[in-house]
């Protein structure tokens, strides 16, 4: 079929599907993409006005109705489906096209023959935009100030427009699934974590309030002495002070890590000070287990500007992936080794494991890779920990020319 | 009957601090004592010097509290009465095994814990 240029009409649609689809690649929103394939339909079916409706919950949703007075969309919006509710509506409830040809005939049109009548439209197309498990996502129509059947071309122009609507309302419904998921995961490993912490924290704190009470029966007991030595008081008093310091700090941390800090500002930290705050919240779990967990620093005090919440996750997230690789090994053990040039604080942790696989080692940073069995990884962990570096213009390494499984943590020591 | 000299109380715990306190409550007791802060060091104790009381944190580098307790068990007539404190929860469900005397959950008092010390004292040392 040719059009009026003389040009094969399958090839000028060809081009128009071509922009529309890279708006979507564009990722433009749902309603502009919808505006610009009813412009198509519009543009290659002269004399046509269009519109698009999304379904949702058995309503109608208007998408676009750019030749239409507002009057006419807004009667549209939220009109229920139905058989014999106006061709949009029977389109959406049956899943079949709905052709009216002549609307003063057609009983299609039941209660609203007048209202559409009063618009001029004497006949009115709809096909319905079915998803591939059979679901209506919406409707797209073809109105006509004359009585009119579709013709050959008419047809073609319009599965043209259902098959890209068909492509944009799908993909905006899976944007929405994997943001919701996403969320639900997000929601679902810092539960995981926090359960984890909270077993711990009971052990963390139980500890040191156990000095505290130690101390006060020992006050009480050193009363009944006749003369009571002020040194043992004030070395008491002075226990129970870093006592409560101890317990303070541990709320501290937990009220950091259980918050997202990736709105934080910038702060300078010491790198050990990180590291110790971190590790109260596994090193416990690590002596359980009889994990030996060493430490590694230089002399000089490295300091590094960095969100302190976030380091902090990203390394939890490492020390925890090497708790679990190692739990159940014979040679149990975590080396931490804190280092720095003129521009980076480097951080190593490497476990006794005996490395990655070489068939893993390109897809552990990946979302969603995980080898733990189950429930027990999200496969998240080093997505978010190479995420999280990354935002602080710093890198998460796999050195695998260790013998042993060693992530290498790269941080510059200044962000601005 | 032992006096309190005899009567040889070993107490393991990584927790230094609370180790100085729980000590100073007992020398004011009278109680005599050994401390060690990793189950290792816990076990060599036991394996040269004759004990009458573990007081036994479960929770500790290298060997867990009911580790030790394991290794002891059944091993000589002459086994030490055990009291495990924890931070976490007990892991005894039910009864106590036998010797054990107690588990106390963290944070504990001082007259709770020589309430029990005293009691095994009295059982072995007095009658």
């Amino acid at each position: 079929m040719k059009t009026e240029s003389g040009q094969d009409l399958s090839f000028e649609l060809l081009l128009a599907q071509k922009n529309v689809l890279a708006l979507m690649a564009n990722n433009n929103s749902l309603n502009e993409i919808l505006s610009s394939i009813v412009g198509l339909v519009e543009n290659f079916a002269s004399g046509c006005m269009s519109t698009a409706y999304f379904v949702e919950d058995g309503k109608l949703r208007l998408g676009a109705a750019p030749s239409f007075p507002e009057s006419f969309a807004q009667a549209v919006e939220g009109c229920p489906i139905g058989e014999n509710q106006g061709t949009c509506g029977h389109a959406a409830f049956t899943g079949k096209r709905a052709i009216s040809t002549d609307v003063t005939q057609d009983i299609v049109w039941g209660p609203y023959r007048d209202w559409i009548l009063s618009y001029g439209i004497k006949a009115a197309w709809s096909t319905p935009v079915v998803s591939e498990d059979g679901k209506v996502l919406a409707t797209l129509s073809m109105c006509w100030k004359e009585v009119r059947v579709p013709t050959v071309r008419d047809i073609e122009v319009v599965d043209c427009a259902i098959y890209l609507m068909r492509i944009a309302v799908a993909k905006k419904k899976q944007e929405e699934l994997i943001v919701e998921q996403r969320l639900k995961l997000v929601a679902s490993s810092r539960l995981a974590a926090l359960g984890e912490m909270a077993a711990n924290l009971a052990h963390e704190i139980n500890n040191p309030l156990a000095i505290i009470q130690g101390h006060a029966n020992l006050l009480q007991v050193l009363t009944l002495k006749p003369e009571l030595p002020p040194a043992d008081v004030k070395q008491t008093a002075d226990q129970i002070e870093n006592t409560v310091t101890r317990i303070t700090g541990i709320i501290k941390g937990l009220k950091a890590i259980s918050k997202d800090g990736e709105h934080d500002a910038f702060e300078t930290v010491s790198a050990k000070a990180l590291m110790e705050e971190t590790l109260v919240f596994c090193q416990d779990r690590f002596k359980k287990n009889g994990i030996t967990l060493n430490l590694i620093f230089p002399e000089q005090e490295i300091t590094f500007e960095c969100r302190k919440i976030q380091i902090s996750q990203a390394l939890l997230n490492l020390i925890n992936n090497s708790f679990d690789a190692i739990q159940n090994r014979n040679e149990k053990w975590v080396n931490i080794s804190v280092n720095q040039d003129k521009e980076n604080c480097s951080i190593s942790i490497t476990d006794s494991g005996p490395g990655i696989p070489l068939e893993h080692q390109n897809k552990v940073m990946d979302p969603f890779f995980t080898t733990k069995a189950n429930c027990n990884g999200t496969g998240l962990g080093l997505s978010i920990t190479k995420k999280i570096l990354e935002s602080h213009r710093g890198a998460l390494n796999l050195k695998s020319d260790s013998p042993h499984t060693q992530f290498e943590i790269l941080l510059p020591l200044r962000q601005t | 009957m032992k006096n309190k000299n005899d009567y040889k109380i070993l107490i393991i715990d990584d927790e230094i601090e609370l180790l100085n306190v729980t000590t100073a409550y007992l020398k004011i007791m009278g109680y005599t004592y050994l401390t060690a802060v990793t189950g290792l060091q816990g076990l060599e104790i036991l394996s040269k010097e004759k004990i009458d009381l573990v007081i036994c944190d479960l929770v500790l580098p290298q060997l867990t509290g009911e580790e030790i307790f394991r290794k002891l068990d059944g091993s000589s007539k002459a086994s030490p009465a055990f009291i495990f404190c924890s931070g976490l929860d007990s892991p005894f469900k039910g009864c106590l095994p036998a010797n054990i005397l107690a588990f106390v959950q963290k944070p504990f008092s001082m007259k709770e814990l020589m309430m029990i010390i005293d009691k095994h004292y009295q059982l072995i040392c007095v009658v």
